[in-house]
Formats: structure tokens, sequence, C-alpha cells
């Protein structure tokens, strides 16, 4: 009996052992064709820190295939029928030994008894990223939704945690999750429908806010913090939705008003300027700089709305800030200006380093993410160069995006594999400001993004995990009405 | 002391001979069969309508989704149970055996107590009231799953004799219950503690640790489940957004009612045969009550018509819900019939063969409700709007209970395919592919992936592409008279539309908008000539313009009718009853919809 399951444990221990050390078919025959796999990561760059890349074989015909992983230190195989899931304390030695330069991939499949050998690619390993991304899980639907809820995800391996599920809160919208800084202890939420309000976390501290006044025409709707965490930017918007009868868009999301405003945590109140408030333009998509002393945002002519949906054209704007006194500049200054070339700008976004804003431009409007022209554009803050992320961008949607902290890293939402899923691709942005080819988020099985059914919304890099009671702020979120915030006058 | 067995009597009950054991299984049997027939002839398609908003997976990730929580095993278990609802008899089957199962288990757990059978009738109560549940669309079976296993570890543990065994096995049942069945454990543990309080003299402190143990599991699912009445309460197995009545509440009190009282009222002698059955008579008067009333305030009957005829429309049984028209009750079921009759391209024609209630009739406003979502899908996709068509069949596909429908899902992949979103459709077809009944159909539809030619030439797809409307405009809701023209003019072979706008303008009672659409069409492809419905329209907006009348190919037919109608109107104004007068000739008339109904 003991020699029998020893002989079983043998087995199952060889089997281990050779896992990662399959030899390579000495007879293989070069292939004539590409590399194919699926998350495509040939040639693309990662950070140091990220999970192992599994990825699949997407010829059909491979019955077999082993893959050699290899840097000039060191080197090991993983095979599979046409799944490569790579162990991942070999990924991590591989990765770290290779920060600065990049690892090597050769496949080998079997095809109808033969072994062939792909041209190997390189993925170029750089420095690390934010150790958490966070974004929200929701059906990429129209107006109905049903289970959705904020995530974080650990980027090193494949841990996924709920944040706050709206099963916890009577099935309401849980939305514009925000983050000071990529601070996970300092964050805000805003939930709608059932139990509305906007859930503001400082460490231990929830807080819930009823952010209706008498002189906003809204309660509060996209959020920026202030780098000292004293105030959130906010826009404040009366949007419609509207659906194609006919169009490669399905969706329609637009303003028939909107205003900017500065909301101050500590005095909990909003403030803004005329500059900001124009009854003639549509303001949104606020952002501060990292320095809080500048407020970027997007502004439009006001147009007859639905009417002339598609001739809203938003500018890229810019207005100096004073956090100490709450004033703002007198004067707007348009860094990109919609009518030169008839596009719309949209989510204004500035490295941390300070010395590039990217945003997302696509033909009109604002809610880009059903746009199917909507790209990433840079701007050099210091040349005023404005430029499209080629490399990073597709024939479909990129919308959404976020700076990491060292600002190497972006992180964004595209549609890019079936046009309607959105999924959270990441790209390095070398010295120059150039992105590098992108990475799909990479999963522990990758056949998990054609299972998952839905849209990973507002991606953002978070520098730790996100520890926060889901419990309490569901029972905050059901038994308070939230604190009322006021408005000061300009 | 008492002892269990699950099947007959054993040990020192006094054993039932042979014959009585096998009298007892065929009263069941005969049980079984009864609520079977009772659920297959009065609540058949209440089975065929849950199981299109239940997507069931055949995929490890579907295992992992739903087994690994609180209670996952039985949930896993019940949605396994309700995909083979779709089958005939399978709804009423699966049923009638859960309920019949979980009727027995009671009953032997009643009888472990030595008590005689005075108790079997109410016994069933626990059963009744699941029963009843089975027919509430936001109850999910899974509570019957749960109070099974319940059921079958007491009955496992009180065959134990030592009080330290028993306590032992409680109190690991307490656990593996929690896991495998939700807050079930807890009703599991009070039943427990009223055995070993009743059923024993000599009683250890023990006894409370499975209680205190179920307690403690339910406080920290507080944290863990929607709702923290979820966790220690039924209403883990009730759609938590809703709060159930009361009467759900009942097995979770009877049950431990029925063994205290059991244990209370053991009689020491066999009661008198009068006195039996005077017992036995309220107890079965109480229980036909109490499923009567129960069936009356819990299941949704009222909506029984407009389940069937979503199940038919599913289905394309247009032909079924024609038949049954007679039955509707509700603007829905009313939608449904005039879709099938516009399916069967005889809208027009039928329009007041069947009773009409306004333009409602065509479309009811949409609420936001499932049932009213597939419905919108359905008349769009009629209609060729397949954008509107779609979005409703996400609305639909995404807000169901049990994660998704896949009758809308269908509808999702035609969609695509129809607009040559190839991507999206095969992300579609693939999920599909993971459910047993509707692989075939999913795997069917590869071949039209990334063909813009077959799907050109399809007889289905082909002619709904064909149909898409080439200026494309932005929309919010359900079809207007002006959304309908648009589909007409893209397409003026696009009878449904034209039928439903016809239907529109007419039901609406709009006699200004009639004449616009009749004018906007007339001699066209899409109205080359009137039929009835419309010529008996003419006359009675048009009554003074017979030039007009000639102009629209009025026939001397309809013009004799309208001329007859006319004339019995004004020899009958003062007539109170002139409506019922009119009727038995009139009734199908245009005339008699515009001035009566």
């Amino acid at each position: 009996m003991i020699s029998k399951y020893t002989t079983y444990l043998s087995i199952l221990l060889l089997q281990l052992v050779t896992a990662c050390s399959h030899r390579l078919p000495d007879s293989a025959l070069p292939a004539d064709q590409k590399v194919r796999i699926w998350p495509d990561y040939t040639e693309t760059s990662v950070p140091v820190n990220i999970a192992p890349l599994n990825f699949r074989n997407e010829n059909e015909r491979a019955q077999q295939t082993i893959v050699l992983f290899e840097n000039k230190k060191t080197a090991f195989t993983v095979s599979g029928k046409r799944h490569i899931c790579i162990p991942a304390a070999r990924w991590k030695e591989l990765l770290e030994t290779s920060e600065g330069d990049s690892i090597s991939i050769t496949l080998y499949d079997k095809q109808d008894g033969k072994w062939f050998r792909y041209a190997p690619f390189r993925i170029a390993v750089a420095e690390p990223v934010d150790e958490y991304l966070a974004y929200r899980l929701i059906e990429p639907g129209y107006e109905l939704w049903n289970q959705m809820g904020i995530y974080q995800r650990k980027l090193s391996d494949f841990e996924e945690s709920a944040i706050i599920e709206n099963r916890q809160t009577a099935g309401n919208c849980i939305n514009c999750h925000s983050f000071c800084n990529r601070d996970p202890r300092k964050m805000m939420f805003h939930m709608r429908q059932t139990f509305p309000g906007t859930l503001l976390i400082d460490g231990n501290r929830i807080e819930k806010l009823n952010t209706e006044t008498e002189q906003t025409i809204s309660a509060l709707v996209y959020p920026s913090w202030h780098p000292s965490g004293r105030f959130i930017a906010f826009s404040v918007n009366q949007t419609k939705q509207a659906f194609h009868s006919n169009d490669r868009n399905r969706v329609e999301v637009f303003d028939e008003a909107s205003d900017v405003v500065v909301y101050d945590v500590e005095k909990k109140e909003v403030f803004t300027t005329a500059l900001l408030t124009s009854p003639t333009v549509f303001e949104t998509f606020p952002t501060f700089s990292p320095d809080g002393k500048q407020l970027f945002f997007c502004a439009a002519d006001r147009q007859t709305m639905p009417d002339r949906y598609d001739s809203v054209r938003y500018n890229l704007c810019r207005i100096s800030f004073d956090p100490e006194t709450r004033t703002f500049g007198d004067r707007i200054d348009t860094l990109y200006h919609a009518g030169q070339d008839g596009a719309s700008a949209s989510f204004p976004r500035v490295s941390p380093d300070g010395k590039r804003l990217l945003y997302t431009r696509s033909g009109y409007g604002n809610f880009s993410i059903w746009h199917k022209d909507a790209d990433l554009w840079m701007i050099d803050l210091e040349s005023g160069r404005d430029y499209p992320l080629t490399v990073a961008n597709s024939p479909d949607v990129e919308s959404y995006h976020s700076w990491s902290s060292n600002s190497r890293w972006i992180v964004f939402s595209s549609r890019r594999d079936d046009g309607l899923f959105t999924r959270p691709y990441i790209a390095y942005i070398d010295l120059q400001g150039v992105a590098r080819k992108p990475f799909l988020l990479p999963q522990e099985n990758p056949d998990m993004y054609h299972h998952r059914m839905k849209s990973f919304n507002i991606p953002e890099f978070v520098s730790g995990k996100i520890e926060i009671d889901n419990y309490e702020i569901s029972r905050l979120a059901k038994n308070s009405p939230g604190a009322n915030i006021t408005f000061k006058a300009p | 002391m008492p002892v269990s067995p699950l099947f007959g009597d054993t040990g020192k009950q006094p054993s039932m001979s042979a014959l009585k054991f096998k009298q007892t299984i065929i009263y069941w049997i005969i049980g079984w069969i009864g609520l079977y027939l009772i659920l297959q002839y009065k609540f058949a398609y209440q089975f065929f309508y849950v199981e299109q908003h239940l997507l069931f997976e055949w995929t490890t990730e579907y295992v992992k989704t739903h087994l690994l929580q609180i209670g996952g095993p039985t949930d896993y278990a019940a949605r396994f149970l309700m995909q083979f609802y779709i089958l005939p008899h399978g709804g009423p089957l699966i049923t009638a055996t859960l309920i019949v199962a979980t009727a027995y288990l009671t009953d032997r757990l009643i009888r472990s107590s030595h008590s005689v059978q005075q108790w079997t009738i109410l016994s069933c109560f626990p059963a009744m009231v699941l029963f009843v549940y089975h027919l509430d669309y936001y109850y999910c079976i899974q509570g019957t799953l749960a109070f099974l296993s319940a059921l079958i570890a007491l009955l496992l543990g009180i065959r134990l004799s030592s009080d330290k065994k028993r306590s032992i096995f409680y109190s690991l049942s307490v656990v593996i219950l929690f896991f495998v069945a939700g807050p079930i454990s807890l009703l599991f543990a009070i039943v427990a503690l009223v055995w070993e309080l009743f059923g024993y003299k000599q009683r250890s402190p023990v006894i409370v640790i499975p209680v205190i143990l179920a307690g403690l599991l339910s406080t920290w699912a507080i944290y863990r489940v929607p709702e923290p009445r979820m966790a220690f309460l039924p209403d883990f197995y009730y759609y938590s957004r809703l709060r159930p009545h009361l009467f759900f509440y009942l097995p979770w009190i009877v049950l431990p009612l029925l063994v205290g009282l059991a244990f209370t009222f053991k009689p020491h002698k066999p009661m008198k045969r009068y006195l039996l059955l005077i017992g036995l008579t309220i107890q079965l008067f109480l229980l036909i009550d109490s499923t009567i009333w129960g069936i009356k305030k819990i299941a949704d009957t009222e909506s029984t018509t407009a389940k069937r005829f979503s199940y038919y429309a599913g289905q394309q049984k247009w032909d079924d819900i024609i038949r049954e028209r007679s039955s509707i009750k509700d603007f829905i079921s009313q939608n449904l019939l005039n879709l099938a009759l516009c399916e069967k391209g005889s809208l027009l024609s039928n329009l007041l063969s069947v009773t009409q209630y306004g333009p409602r009739g065509l479309l009811v406003e949409w609420n936001r409700s499932e049932i009213v979502s597939m419905l919108y899908s359905d008349i769009n996709y009629c209609i060729g709007n397949i954008a509107l068509s779609q979005r409703f069949a996400f609305e639909a596909h995404i807000t169901n209970l049990y994660g998704g429908n896949p009758r809308m899902l269908k509808r999702l992949i035609q969609t695509n395919l129809i607009f040559g979103a190839y991507a999206v459709a095969e992300k579609y077809i693939a999920q599909l592919e993971n459910t047993l009944f509707y692989r075939k159909w999913a795997t069917a539809q590869r071949i039209y992936l990334y063909n813009d030619s077959l799907v050109a030439n399809d007889r289905e797809l082909g002619t709904k592409r064909r149909f898409l409307l080439q200026n494309d405009y932005l929309s919010s809701s359900g079809f207007s008279l002006d959304e309908l023209k648009k589909l007409i003019d893209t397409d003026p072979h696009n009878k449904a539309a034209f039928e439903y706008g016809a239907a529109l303008c007419l039901l609406m009672k709009e006699p200004n908008e009639t004449r616009k659409f009749i004018d906007r069409y007339y001699g066209t492809e899409a109205l080359p000539q009137l039929p009835v419905v419309l010529q008996e329209a003419i006359t009675i907006i048009e009554e003074q313009d017979t030039d007009y009348w000639k102009k629209r190919g009025i026939t001397n037919e309809t013009v004799s009718r309208f001329i007859e109608f006319r004339k019995l109107i004004l020899q009958n104004k003062q007539h109170q009853n002139i409506a019922t007068m009119l009727a038995p000739k009139f009734k199908q008339s245009y005339w008699f919809y515009y001035m009566f109904d």
C-alpha cells in the first residue's frame, strides 16, 4: 500500500518538476508564419512587477505547445496544449533579472506529429508599476444594469477582490471611483438611484455626502482630487442618453448642461467661478495638475441637444487655482482648440511628474467610450506638442485612462478586442513621451476575457491594497441620507 | 428514546408491517402523481417562463462562481435542476419530486418522535408553502434543496444513541449545512435543540452548542450577504431586493413547532376513530385552504397568460397565441397577440377581429421589467428596428435573476450578426454553447460569422439587414409613428413596420394621422391597395369627401356596408344600447371601434 502511494507521489513530483523543464524538440522545423498568441504580448513592454503573461497559442492545429522563456541569465520552458500558464516564481525571477533589458520568447508547436519553431519575439522589461489596479466591472449596457462593483487587482499576481459591490446596496449604481494621488486610503465614489450620495473614505473614516445643492444643476459627477487631498474638483452635469438606430456607435451620452465646481473636503462646501459655470458653455471633466495650481477641464459651446449632439466639440482648457485662497485665475488658456481639426477632447489627465497631459480625442461629444474613433493623445506641457499615441491606439475605442505614480505607465480602457467589452490595456511611456505597444492586463486563464461578460470601467492605478470596510460602507449608505454640502457663490 | 429511520421504521419503534409500509408508499406516490398533474395542467408555463431566465453554463468558471460561496452547492444544484424546466414535464416533475420528498421526510421526522399518524397532514405544511413558492418567480428552489438537506441531516442525527455523538453530529452538520445550503443551518440547529429538549428527559448543556454555532456562522455571514436579514432567515432563498410575504416564513416556524407538538401531545393509547377522523379533516381543511390562499396571494396567477404567451413568442408559436386570445387579461398579452398577428402577416386584416384596447394594446410603456424588455425586443425585431431590438434584448438579458436570458442571448447573436458585429456575436455564441439545450442552435450560427454574403442571403438575417435604417437617428424608447415611417421608407417591403404603423394610426383614432399615413403610402409598394380596415377608416374620417373615397379605391362593398351602418346609427341614435344592437354585424368594423370601443 505504502509503495503504491510512494509511486503516485513520485510521478506527481516528477510531473511538477518537468512541467517547467521540457526538452525542446531537436527536429523542429522553422514555421513560415508569425507566432499568433492571445493576448498579443509580442514586442510589448511590461513592468518588472507584472504577473505572469499567460497566453494561448492561437494556432488551432497545435496538438502541443512548448515555450522557451529566456534572458541573459536564466531560461525555462513551459508546455501545454495551447494554453501556456507560466509558474509565478520562475516568471518573477526572469523579470527581475531582465529589468531594463528584455526577455526572449520562442514558441514551438506540434502539428500533425511535426514540431515547428516560430521566430522568437521579445518583451521589454521596464520600471515597476503601482501595486494595484482598481476598476469597475459592469455590463456594457444601455440603460439598465444588474450586478456591478468596484474591484482591485494586484498587478503582480492574479488576486482580484471587491472594494464594494452593489449587491450590498440594493443593486444601486456605483460609479466614478477616484483616488487622491493613487493613495489606497483616500478615495471616493458615488452611489446613484437607491441610497444616492457620495462616499468619501479617508483611512478608517467613511463619510456620506448629499451633494445636491440648489445652486448647482446636479449632484457632483466626474471627480478629480487636488493633490493636497483637501479639494476635489467635480463636474455637475445634466446628462442624457439616447440610442443610435443604425450606427457603429450604439449609444450616445451627452450633456444638456454642465459646469465645473470644486468641493472643499474640510468645509463641506462647493465653490466655483463664473469662468467655469458659463451658461453658454458646457464645462466638464476637471482635473488638477500635480502641483495643485492649475485646473484642466474640457469646454464646448452650448448646443441645442439632442438635435446637434454631433456638433458639440470640446476644447481642452486650463485655469489657475490657488488652494490657499480658494480662488481661480481670471482667464482660461486653451491647450487644444477643437475648431482646429474638428475633433473633441475628453478625460484630461496630467502625469504625476507634471510633464505631459494625456487625453482622449474623438469626433464629437464627451462620452468617448461609445465612440469608435476615440483615441489617446498626448500634450507635452513644456513644448505644447500635441500628438497621438499611435502605437497604443487601435481602430476601435480607446477612452478612459490614468497614470502610474512614476509617470512611466498608463492604463486605459479599450474595446479593440471585440468592439463591445472594454478591457484594461497598459502601455509604457518612455522619456520622450512616446507610448510603446500596450499589453492586456494578464489573467491566470487568458480565456477569462472570453467568459467574463463585463466591461472593465475606469481603470485607476493604486499604490497599495485598498482595505476598507465594505460592510460599514453599505450600512452607512443605507442608513444615512448623507451630510448636506453647501454652495459658496463666486 | 426516539429512533428515526429515513425509510420505514426499525429499532424500538413498533415496526410497520410490510403491507402497511407499501400502503404508505403508495399514498405518497399517489400524492406525487397528483401534484405533478396539478403542476402540469395548471402551471406548466410558469416553469417554461422561469427557464427563459436562467443561463446555466457547463463550465468550470460557472462552477467556481456559484459553488464557492455560502450555500453555493445548493445554489448550483438548484440552477442545474432549473435548466431542465425547458423540457416538457421537466418543471412539474422536478417540483413534484422535491415537494413530495420534503413532505415525506418531514413526516418521517415527526413520526420518529414516536407520535402516531395524526400529524401526517400537518407535516405537509412546510412542503405546501414551498410548493406555493415554487410558483413565485422570485423564489429560488435552492430554498427547497436546503430544507431537504436539513431534514436529511436531522433524520440522520436523531438516530444516534449517544448524547455526545449527536452533539458532535449536529455541530458538524451545522457547519456543513451552512456552507452547502446557507442559513438553513440555523433552522436545523433550532429543530435539533427542540428535539433534544422535548425528546429526552436528561439533557446535557452541550445541546445548545449547535444553535450557538449556527448563530455565530450567521453573524459572520452578515458581512457577506446582500442584506443582514438574509444571514438568519429564509430570505436568503428569495430575491434580495424584495421582502417575501410572511407566509414564506411558515416552514421555519412550523417545523420546530411540529416537533414540539408531536412530543408534547404524544397519545399513550390510540385515539378514538372519530376523533382521529375529525383531527385529520381539520388538518386537511387547513392544508387545502392555505394552499389555495397561498396560490392566490403568492403565485402571480394574473400574469399566467403573459408568461404563457411570452414562452410561445420565444418558440414562435404564433398560432397558439392567436388561438388562446380569449384568455387575455393584460396589455402584455394583448401586445403579444398583435405581434403574433403581425408575424402571421394579418395584423391589419385581423386587427378588429380581436378585442383591441387602444395604442397601448400594440405596445405598453416600458417599465424596465424583464418581461416588457423582452416584449420590446420581440416587437422591434419583427418591425425591423434591429438597434432597438438589440437594446431591449440586452436590457432583458442583464436584468434577470439567474444570470442571463438565453432567449434574449439568441436575439443578441442575431442582431449582432445582422449588424455585422461578428466579434461580439462570436462571444455570445461561445457563451450560449456552454449551455445544454441551446448549444446546437448556437453552434449552427457560427457559419454566419465573418461571412457577409451568407448573412445577406439568409432568409431571416438577410431580410432584417435590408430593413436596417439608412439614415441614423437617436431614439430613446419604443416605436413612434415617425420611427415606423422611417422603417417603411427604408424598405417598402417591410410589411410588419407598415402594419404596425397603420394599426397605430387606427387605434389612436387620429383622423389626420391616419389620412396622412394613407396618403403617404397609397399607391406605393408599401400600400398598393387599401385593406378593408383602412377603407373603413377612410369612409368614417372623410365621411363627406366621396371623391377622396374614389381616389383611394374604396370598394362598393365597403361603401354599401358603411351606408348601412350610418343608416342604423341615424335611425337608432336615441337607443341606449345601440352598440349592443350593432355589434353582431359591425363589431369587427373600424366604424364600430371608432365610435364605441
